[in-house]
């Protein structure tokens, strides 16, 4: 992990540099996709960063429309988009798609994912569902006052070496673990933070096989292309907006704007 | 005072009229609704799918054949031939009745709506399963091919129907039948069921309510001359030959101890003790079934049931470490073993 | 066929092979990856796994004996503090803006010289029913709220929906629809929003449906008022105050009936076929941050919800002031219906007065009262009480509002099916916009508005007529 002890680079210094600016979102350089499980305080991550103050209730589902909002760190402005709070990115269900296609076609620079730090085995199905999609993630290990109250311990460095991503502990709702969060968003976005994001170990082996063929096609009409196994379990799942994205050749133009780093937005 | 009463009765008697008319599915609008749909149309359709279907199970088809199919007088099938014949979606009469090209693609068009309807209605709504095959018989002359694209897409363009029929694809594509029928497996052998024929309906209902669905194991006991005994998870149920040449399988992979073991329930367990998935049942699908998934409840998860809710249904679990309330309806469909 | 189209086949091909099991397999493996990696790295000290406290209130709350008295207890005391606590600042407030203000700015339009119908229309008629919503409303609103954000930031509404759900299971609908039902008790509009937690569509279509049959804090006035001033009077005076609470417990538990029945009702017929899919997550009990619920749940819910109905409410308010002026033939148009609709309402029980209160009154429940007032007023020609043509007033006194209404040709029966129509009748315009918002749907919204007046009418009817049958 990249951890700096230099002065310019210590979160407690930056956090200075953080800029709530609510809903003005113009001229952003990078953006920034929050994804989770609902019920995980993925809302009050997004209040704390952008200064909104969206409401949270301790349901399941609350977040129904993408809320999104800015904020300045460093130098650089973010736009911040809340996704709607899912299990599952595999489903048909509307608010599954409006967060998956984000993931794949918005192409956010960074994707926050929150998960409730004393259920992290049920959180874990969607952050690697997320990370089959994209690299650049990091994970916001939330509710860590109630990990001490459940008396759990989580080894942070070995689950971020496993995950491949970056791992902050945080207490959103008293606003622990806000600056490193923001540190490792700024680092990743800005390339200095290379992640190696996990992926699917246990396919079975003839979903496995089908994948490698289909992805192995995929590579070749779409060279650099980041995530052709997840594309692959999408077509393999019949869905048709990967099927229209594929035939189309917008896959194409979403890897070239990867390539060349300009971020876009896409129209809902 | 009698003013009253007359206005009573007036009032009775309206309520009655109007319930008349706009009854769902038995009032007086929907029977005009019923009657203004296109019969021809509806009987052209349903000639060229049972002619079709005789292609397919290599059957002669005649004009006889689709009377008694469709119900109508030989005389009225007759002239469906001929206007099928005009079309070009038949060949020329002959002894037997055979598809062109473009015959067959329209069949295909007419089979790939009504089945993807069924997936529809298996999936996304609690339409009964005894219902599927009846809506999708009318649905399947109204829907437009757009349309019927359209709900693909939703639906994440199934590939098989939930009888285990496959959907012809929008190319006009479709897989092979699976499996034989089980009158053509032997006694004591392990047999994943692989389709079950919803016609005709009297015979489909009574194999839903015999607990038998699309890729359940089931061991065949014993085959006597008029019946079939079947072993689901330790349960015996007997069905006739007839009803079991509805039924394809093919062999199982499962052993027969698997098979035959009685399976216990998520239902049946008690608070605080801890078991482990072995399945969710068939027939939870669609959304339900991936929002079990979603939960974490998958083959192999450790569950204990936590507490009940005041009127014992439903009860919450505890599941990969969140606290997770189910009905009865859906934990007797999900099967455990103890955890040791 | 393009390069593309080939990899849409070769993806087609493969599906056939694999068969319909590419989901189940695939979130298995990702549970199986998922419990390997969280094995390795979370230990547990506590083999219990949840602590003591959870435990025991969630044992508490769902216990057998306990679980529903707890519950009736404190939604019980959660009213209460809403109606007497709304009590002294709402006189305030309708003294403030009603009695003093309201002067005020008529003198100073009369200073200007501003035409006396421009200033009927904005003061009378306008601002007037702006007032009344704001003074009527805001109070209970900003107690109810609060206090209901306060349980579910606990995290015991969850456990409420999970006691609840067997009762609802039957009607076909979900245990969280006790939730939704319960928020309807505050304001009809903020419930329709709340059945947003219930995730299945059919189960939340027919929340949003039956939400109506809660009875909203815009119509708890109505009723304690024509209760005490009817049913009070009913029975010996020592008694009066409790058979008039009782006949209003009576019309919201009715409510609550009528919503089971309709939820059935609805699952039996035009939502047969609506998919269902049941599971509810219980939460973890976390402290509520009492200052931050305040804020938010002022700005989202009171403010919000004060905000559609004010928007709502000052059409309104100038159409009741034009029908009680505008004369055709020295007769207001008011008038005019109120004595063609007359025969109408005394054959449901009720009167013109009230049938026209109902129809122009639509945006807020809270200035029927007050419309009801000032129409009888004006038609039954009462002089020296209320204000004028089109200004709609209240009383102090519940004996001087009796006087008025009696004046107007009230009888027990009138009083009863008010009480009953009040409940059976289309929601307000606010809740309407809002289940239209909510479904997206014209086909839901025409249901929801046009199902409980249907009922009301014919409830009223039969009861009457069978009032008269037997008086």
């Amino acid at each position: 992990m990249a951890q700096n002890t230099n002065c310019e680079t210590c979160p407690a210094h930056n956090i200075q540099n953080l800029k709530k600016l609510g809903i003005d979102m113009a001229n952003f350089n990078y953006v920034i996709a929050l994804a989770g499980n609902p019920n995980t305080g993925k809302s009050t991550v997004f209040n704390n960063l952008t200064g909104l103050r969206q409401h949270t209730g301790n349901w399941p589902g609350k977040t129904v429309s993408r809320a999104e909002g800015g904020f300045a760190y460093n130098d650089s402005r973010y736009k911040l988009v809340d996704l709607p709070g899912t299990y599952s990115l595999l489903s048909t269900s509307t608010d599954e798609q409006v967060a998956r296609d984000f993931i794949l076609f918005g192409q956010p620079d960074v994707t926050i994912i929150v998960v409730d730090a004393t259920r992290l085995e049920r959180n874990l199905n969607l952050v690697l569902q997320v990370l089959e999609i994209t690299d650049r993630a990091v994970l916001c290990l939330n509710l860590m006052d109630e990990v001490r109250r459940y008396k759990l311990k989580i080894d942070v460095r070995a689950l971020s070496r496993d995950l491949g991503i970056p791992v902050v502990p945080a207490e959103a709702r008293q606003k622990v673990g806000m600056p490193e969060l923001l540190n490792y968003v700024d680092q990743v976005a800005k390339g200095v933070y290379k992640c190696k994001a996990y992926r699917f170990k246990n396919l079975p082996a003839n979903v496995e096989n089908a994948v490698n063929k289909i992805s192995a096609q995929l590579s070749e009409s779409y060279p650099n292309i980041p995530n052709s196994r997840w594309v692959a379990l999408r077509l393999l799942e019949g869905d048709q907006s990967i099927i229209d994205a594929v035939t189309s050749g917008d896959l194409g133009k979403i890897i070239q704007s990867e390539m060349g780093k300009e971020p876009i937005l896409v129209q809902e | 005072m009698n003013t009253a009463l007359v206005n009573l009765i007036i009032g009775i008697v309206i309520i009655v009229a109007a319930m008349l008319v706009f009854w769902p599915d038995r009032g007086l609008i929907n029977y005009f609704k019923k009657k203004k749909l296109d019969n021809s149309r509806i009987l052209l359709e349903d000639s060229l799918k049972h002619i079709y279907d005789y292609e397919n199970r290599k059957v002669d088809c005649t004009i006889d054949s689709i009377a008694g199919c469709l119900s109508i007088g030989s005389e009225v099938a007759h002239n469906i031939a001929h206007k099928l014949m005009n079309l070009g979606l038949i060949h020329p009469l002959k002894r037997s009745i055979s598809l062109t090209e473009s015959g067959r693609s329209y069949a295909l068009k007419i089979i790939r709506i009504h089945r993807l309807w069924e997936m529809y209605l298996a999936d996304q709504t609690g339409v009964d399963e005894k219902e599927w095959h009846t809506q999708a018989e009318k649905i399947e002359h109204i829907l437009s091919e757009a349309d019927a694209e359209e709900l693909a897409s939703r639906i994440g363009n199934p590939i098989f129907d939930p009888h285990g029929d496959p959907i012809p694809s929008s190319e006009g594509n479709i897989l092979g039948d699976r499996g034989k029928p089980l009158t053509s497996f032997s006694e004591k052998e392990s047999v994943k069921i692989v389709h079950i024929e919803d016609e005709p309906s009297a015979v489909y209902s009574k194999l839903v309510d015999a607990g038998l669905y699309v890729d359940q194991n089931v061991f065949i006991e014993n085959i006597a001359n008029d019946a079939i005994e079947l072993n689901i998870g330790g349960r015996l149920k007997t069905i006739t030959l007839p009803e079991a040449s509805k039924i394809s399988a093919e062999i199982s992979f499962e052993s027969q101890e698997k098979i035959t073991a009685s399976q216990s329930t998520l239902a049946e367990v008690k608070v605080g003790d801890s078991v482990i998935v072995e399945s969710i049942s068939k027939q939870i699908r669609g959304q339900q079934r991936r929002r079990l998934m979603d939960l974490g409840i998958v083959p192999g998860t450790i569950i204990v049931p936590i507490m009940e809710s005041v009127g014992k249904d439903p009860v919450a679990y505890n599941i990969r470490g969140a606290l997770v309330a189910l009905r009865k309806l859906q934990s007797n469909q999900i099967f455990i073993r103890q955890d040791s | 066929m393009t390069k593309f189209d080939k990899i849409i086949n070769t993806a087609n091909e493969l599906r056939w092979e694999i068969g319909d099991n590419v989901h189940d397999s695939i979130i298995e493996s990702i549970y199986a990856d998922a419990a390997k990696i969280a094995d390795k790295n979370v230990t547990s000290e506590n083999r219990e796994q949840v602590p003591t406290f959870d435990r025991f209130v969630d044992r508490l709350v769902t216990s057998k004996w306990l679980g529903f008295p707890i519950m009736f207890a404190l939604l019980a005391l959660v009213f209460w503090l809403t109606i007497e606590g709304a009590n002294y600042p709402s006189s305030m407030l309708a003294s403030l803006l009603i009695d003093s203000f309201h002067p005020v700015l008529k003198s100073l339009a009369a200073s200007i010289g501003l035409a006396w119908w421009i200033d009927g229309l904005l003061l009378d008629g306008m601002y007037l029913a702006m007032a009344w919503v704001i003074s009527v409303m805001l109070p209970p609103m900003a107690i109810f709220f609060p206090i209901f954000t306060l349980l579910e930031d606990f995290g015991y509404l969850p456990r409420v929906a999970f006691n609840m759900d067997n009762l609802f299971k039957r009607a076909g609908a979900h245990g969280k629809q006790a939730l939704s039902m319960s928020m309807g008790f505050g304001c009809n509009a903020a419930g329709v929003i709340a059945a947003r937690i219930i995730d299945s569509p059919r189960e939340r279509i027919i929340a949003i449906i039956t939400n109506n049959f809660a009875l909203c804090n815009g119509r708890w006035p109505t009723q304690i008022l024509i209760a005490s001033i009817f049913i009070g009077s009913l029975v010996p005076a020592h008694l009066a105050g409790f058979a008039s609470a009782g006949a209003v417990v009576f019309v919201a538990v009715f409510g609550i009936v009528m919503s089971l029945v309709v939820s059935w009702g609805l699952s039996k017929s035009v939502l047969k076929g609506e998919a269902s899919a049941f599971s509810l997550e219980l939460p973890p009990y976390r402290p509520p941050r009492i200052l931050r619920t305040l804020y938010t749940s002022l700005i989202d819910r009171t403010i919000f919800v004060l905000w559609r109905a004010i928007v709502f409410a000052i059409p309104a308010g100038m159409v009741i002031w034009l029908v009680s002026n505008i004369t055709i033939s020295d007769i207001s148009l008011a008038e005019h219906f109120i004595s063609w609709s007359n025969p109408l309402g005394l054959l449901l029980g009720l009167n013109g007065v009230i049938l026209l209160a109902y129809i122009i009154a639509i945006p807020a429940n809270e200035i029927v009262i007050p419309t009801i007032l000032m129409l009888t007023v004006m038609s039954s020609e009462i002089f020296g009480i209320g204000r004028g043509s089109g200004v709609m007033f209240e009383l102090d006194s519940v004996n001087a509002t009796a006087d008025i209404l009696i004046a107007g040709g009230w009888t027990t029966l009138t009083g009863i099916n008010l009480m009953l129509f009040s409940l059976l009748h289309n929601p307000c315009s606010t809740t309407i916009y809002t289940i239209y918002k909510e479904t997206g749907s014209l086909k839901w919204t025409m249901l929801s508005t046009f199902l409980p007046i249907v009922m009301g009418i014919v409830l009223c009817f039969f009861v009457a007529q069978i009032w008269m049958l037997l008086a």
